[in-house]
């Protein structure tokens, strides 16, 4: 293919010189989800680099070990060669949950306790309100730091009393910021920093409590990943949970990654928004440019000079859009932290790196260029005789496999693009696939609705409005893209909130008047009778209790948990089934929150003490996670024993409701003797009475953690507000960018209806007429893209409830209605602002043709 | 300068509701010669074949069967880049609709096939420059340089089209209907520019044209029906 180089440059600079009036808005329907990309790819880039920066502050430590049971004698062994190793004495905290009640205001709450024994933190400081107080931490006897997040929820001041277990403790300082901890996590369960002395006077650590150990080291570079290395087959089997800087640090990056490249996933949505954008207008400029190219093909120009004036003209444009999309996410960048506050594990300034900016305009120019090769190489193709008869098509057979290739080319882009974005495979292609599936069932629905309107038109309406309908499947309409863009940019919000709302609405499910919103935990035999006494005082009484037994697997279907564990390939669900902690429980007969889908219950009272192995109940999901069924056999191992089992039955669990739920259940005999704490659920509708009892329950029951749901349901919601906020900010931009496209498509067919109501003037329509012509289209065009993107978007957020979270699909139809009249208003508006109304030249010029 | 022998162009098309697909022959077995400087009308009705004949000659479409040498070149033998490169050499054109590129002013598409000749050919910038100006200085538009088809009225149009023809020196020149959009007076003022330059320059006029001052002052007159030549009338 000949291309001459000197006219090709010639060309090109003539054609860019018109580009910005006639791309500017393409460019900034990609220019949109090119920042959208960008931001979030540097929040991610600058989230991973402060980790990895500041982890041992983040940590606290080089090496973080944790575990249920008392280091001991048994893990020394384990421990030497670490212990050798440590640059310090180990620094050993406990941690428990307990009530914290303030003495002055008569608040309480469950607190995260972590009584410290050494210095802490190894690395970095604990910010404190006042400064610097934590460097006085262990020289005042009954002095206490409190999280500042709890400072507020107690209504407590710095020297105000705090009662913890049977002990009253002087809060020394609020605490700001400290290792382990970040955002939300402050808010959901706030930390009480005090000495070890001190938690030994609470009395709150006796045998059985559920209590976490743990040790900090400060150790010489790689020795922790060198000792979990060599160790890591004994610490599993020791129980011992390690956390080295590496490791923290996938955990932080991965957990906030993982947000982001779903995010990152509605901003990849507006980029092939703004890539339909961009292929809408390359295919209306094509659409003008025949003519002008047919004659340079009759004067010698060559199709590869035609293909590399226009190729060279896309590149700019992708060029110039991702510079006007760096230059758009620059606010971003400042706003994105605040977006995201509460959910960064530490604070970030965002700035472009070279590399995102490189990948920014290198997308662009990918996505713009393989969104207008078709229409280009439709130019390329355009015959010379052209320019002497117009009718006269292109006869090349070749087209139709180029369009083939360009549409592989397409997908493939978009596919690998979502792959990247999502980082997974099955996520990226499910994207991609969904995406495409979404587009193309908006753009099928906007075509059946169009050829019904031609078909059937709506003979009964006045002239203007059958005209501005009529408008919608004329030749040279942009029904199509603008109803596909705004129609998709409704469809994400849509769909982002009524899985929101289904999902939001499960967590706080139990809507029952009278469902508990008190629980009790670690509540002893001998202390029942006493706090149900207590609780009836306060008006209320106990709607559910639960025994509760701690036990581990130990083995499963007569294969050792420790030999499944050693097996690499097995599901991350299942790992997580074999190494968890369970709180098991006993009782004879199925609750109502539990339907028996397999097998069935033990007859009540027929399974004795001796009936080894005795019948369970196993929740069904957990079975399958454990690849275990009726008949099976486990062993579980309860405080040193080892006890055999068969399931008996698999139940389905109604999570959703608050109630005493299990994963596991034995017979009453099997576990009545065991030692064991129990759980009591209660109803007490007066927040005041709430706090009250929680008040009492700290003085008279130190041990006992009494928790208000309702709280804890306040600070869920409150995390899923703020991704929420961050999901439908990301999602505006999609809005966005439809109505750049809308306003795009606007303007390129501007000229087409100037021409179109200057004849319609000639004829003797007036201006007014005009004018409803115009609005009566730009409403017919909402209303189509309206109710195409708001049913899309009931069927795409259908699937997912159901499919994804496996719920089921209640949808918020008050709320979509709302967001379909808002995106139908908006787009009427903008369509009706930017439509040709009155033409401004007087119609003798129209028809001499010289409208300019 | 042109010889065409026995050129015929069929076109399928698709049959209308449910018929079978039609074969048309628009040209049927055309023979023709043109010589160097000469001056041919073809003349015809609507539907003979005339706009047919003219883009076979200039090489923008390849016959079914028969063949075209152009300026010495068999067209058959040329790909398609390579007819492109002919054209841009020694072919100018003038079409009825004018075909100015709306997005580039009068001097830049009179620039426009200086750009596209032959590098060993090929004038510098600067004189390209000075040879498009001096061109539209010689149709009247020296005062209208930078202004775009829309600013330019129907006749100022078709003399930057006439200017542009003109540009790379062609040795044929084939115009569609150059004055068909034109009003009388108009039209014999294109008509005297495209003599005066041909006269000038020696070029080898192909016209298709219904008008009758063109018509008389061709060489020749070559008369098309139904795609076949009925009879050649020598003018001159």
């Amino acid at each position: 293919m000949r291309v001459r180089g000197r006219f090709v440059a010639a060309m090109l600079r003539r054609e860019l010189r018109g580009a910005v009036r006639r791309f500017g808005f393409y460019g900034a329907c990609m220019a949109i989800g090119i920042s959208v990309v960008m931001s979030l790819h540097a929040l991610r880039e600058a989230v991973n680099d402060a980790v990895e920066l500041r982890s041992k502050e983040l940590l606290g430590a080089d090496l973080r070990i944790e575990s249920r049971d008392a280091f001991g004698l048994e893990d020394a062994d384990l421990l030497a060669p670490i212990e050798a190793q440590a640059l310090t004495p180990p620094t050993q905290v406990t941690r428990l949950g307990s009530m914290a009640l303030a003495e002055r205001s008569g608040r309480s709450r469950l607190v995260d306790l972590l009584a410290i024994d050494g210095d802490y933190p190894l690395y970095g400081a604990v910010f404190t309100d006042p400064p610097h107080a934590f460097e006085s931490f262990g020289r005042r006897p009954r002095g206490v730091f409190i999280d500042t997040s709890l400072m507020i929820q107690l209504d407590l001041r710095v020297g105000d009393a705090i009662r913890i277990g049977s002990e009253s403790f002087e809060v020394v300082a609020g605490v700001v910021k400290a290792p382990g901890r970040f955002g939300f996590q402050a808010e959901v369960a706030p930390r009480v920093f005090m000495t070890k002395r001190d938690l030994d006077r609470t009395g709150l650590v006796t045998l059985g409590s559920l209590v976490t150990h743990l040790r900090y080291f400060k150790l010489p570079d790689k020795a922790a990943d060198a000792w979990l290395e060599a160790n890591e087959d004994r610490l599993e089997a020791a129980r011992i949970r390690v956390q080295t800087l590496a490791t923290y640090q996938e955990e932080l990056s991965e957990a906030f990654g993982l947000l982001t490249r779903y995010l990152g996933l509605v901003g990849l949505a507006a980029l092939l928004l703004g890539s339909i954008g961009v292929a809408a207008g390359m295919r209306a400029f094509v659409h003008e440019k025949l003519d002008a190219v047919a004659l340079l093909r009759s004067i010698g120009a060559t199709p590869g000079d035609v293909l590399a004036i226009h190729g060279g003209l896309s590149l700019a444009l992708g060029l110039a859009a991702g510079a006007l999309g760096i230059l758009v996410s620059l606010p971003i960048l400042k706003a994105l932290p605040v977006v995201f506050r509460g959910l960064l594990p530490v604070d970030v300034t965002l700035s472009l790196s070279p590399a995102a900016v490189a990948t920014g305009l290198l997308l662009s120019i990918w996505a713009t260029v393989a969104c207008a090769l078709g229409p280009i190489l439709d130019l390329a193709a355009v015959p010379p005789l052209r320019a002497l008869r117009s009718d006269f098509g292109s006869r090349s057979e070749r087209r139709k496999v180029g369009r083939i290739a360009i549409a592989v080319v397409v997908s493939l882009s978009i596919l690998l693009a979502s792959i990247g974005q999502a980082r997974s495979v099955r996520i990226g292609a499910g994207f991609a696939a969904g995406t495409l599936v979404s587009i193309a069932v908006l753009g099928l629905a906007a075509l059946a609705l169009m050829q019904l309107l031609q078909r059937y038109p709506p003979k009964r309406l006045a002239f203007w409005a059958r005209q501005g309908i009529a408008n919608l499947s004329r030749p040279r309409n942009h029904t199509l893209p603008t109803t596909i863009a705004i129609g998709f940019a409704l469809f994400v919000i849509a769909t982002v909130h009524s899985v929101e709302q289904n999902v939001l609405e499960k967590l706080a499910v139990d809507a029952r008047p009278d469902r508990p919103n008190i629980v009790l935990f670690d509540v002893q035999r001998d202390q029942e009778a006493g706090l149900e006494e207590l609780i009836a005082r306060h008006g209320a009484r106990i709607t559910d209790r639960a025994p509760i037994v701690a036990a581990r697997l130990a083995s499963v279907a007569g294969v050792e948990r420790a030999q499944q564990l050693a097996d690499e390939t097995i599901s991350r669900d299942r790992r997580w089934a074999l190494q968890r902690e369970y709180q098991l429980t006993y009782h004879d007969r199925p609750r109502d929150s539990e339907e028996i889908v397999a097998g069935a219950w033990w007859v009540p009272g027929q399974v004795a003490v001796d009936d080894v192995p005795y019948p369970i109940s196993l929740e069904d999901d957990l079975a399958e996670s454990l690849g275990v069924g009726v008949g099976d056999v486990m062993t579980w191992q309860i405080q040193g024993v080892e006890i055999e089992t068969v399931v008996a039955n698999l139940r389905h669990v109604d999570w959703g409701r608050m109630a005493t739920n299990f994963f596991v259940v034995f017979p009453t005999a099997a576990l009545e003797a065991a030692p064991q704490s129990r759980v009591l659920l209660a109803h007490l509708a007066d927040e005041e009475a709430r706090a009250a009892l929680q008040r009492e329950v700290v003085v008279g029951f130190p041990n006992v953690s009494a928790l208000d749901a309702t709280l804890i349901l306040r600070s869920l919601d409150s995390m899923f507000e703020q991704i929420g906020i961050a999901v439908r900010v990301l999602s505006l931009f999609t809005l966005a960018t439809g109505l750049a496209i809308l306003v795009a498509a606007s303007l390129a067919a501007r000229r087409e209806r100037a021409r179109e109501a200057l004849l319609l003037r000639v004829l003797g329509a007036s201006r007014s007429l005009l004018r409803r012509i115009a609005v009566a289209e730009a409403v017919a065009l909402a209303a189509l893209a309206a109710i195409v993107g708001g049913l899309a978007s009931v069927a795409a957020a259908a699937c997912l409830v159901w499919l994804v979270f496996e719920l089921p699909f209640d949808p918020p139809l008050f709320d979509l209605a709302g967001l379909a009249f808002a995106a139908f208003a908006l787009t009427a508006i903008v369509g009706g602002a930017t439509a040709v109304t009155a033409p401004a030249r007087s119609p003798i010029e129209g028809l001499r043709g010289e409208i300019g | 300068m042109i010889v065409a022998r026995h050129l015929t162009q069929r076109y399928t098309r698709a049959g209308t509701r449910g018929a079978a697909r039609e074969t048309l022959t628009v040209l049927d077995g055309v023979d023709l010669e043109i010589r160097s400087g000469e001056v041919v009308v073809i003349l015809g009705p609507s539907g003979s074949g005339k706009t047919t004949l003219l883009g076979l000659l200039a090489g923008l479409d390849r016959p079914s069967e028969g063949d075209v040498e152009l300026a010495g070149s068999s067209l058959a033998q040329l790909d398609e880049d390579a007819r492109a490169s002919l054209r841009a050499d020694r072919v100018g054109f003038v079409f009825q609709g004018f075909h100015l590129v709306p997005t580039l002013s009068a001097l830049e598409n009179v620039l426009v096939p200086l750009e596209l000749m032959p590098a060993e050919r090929a004038p510098s910038r600067e004189a390209a420059d000075t040879i498009a100006r001096g061109l539209l200085g010689r149709v009247g538009l020296a005062d209208r340089l930078h202004h775009y088809p829309a600013q330019l009225s129907g006749g100022e149009q078709q003399r930057v089209g006439i200017a542009r023809a003109f540009a790379n020196q062609p040795l044929v020149l084939f115009a569609d209907e150059p004055t068909g959009n034109l009003d009388r007076a108009t039209g014999a003022e294109i008509a005297d520019l495209l003599f005066e330059l041909n006269s000038q320059r020696g070029t080898t006029l192909v016209i298709v044209t219904h008008d009758l001052e063109l018509t008389r002052r061709a060489h020749r007159v070559v008369h098309l029906a139904a795609g076949r030549i009925a009879r050649i009338e020598s003018c001159v």
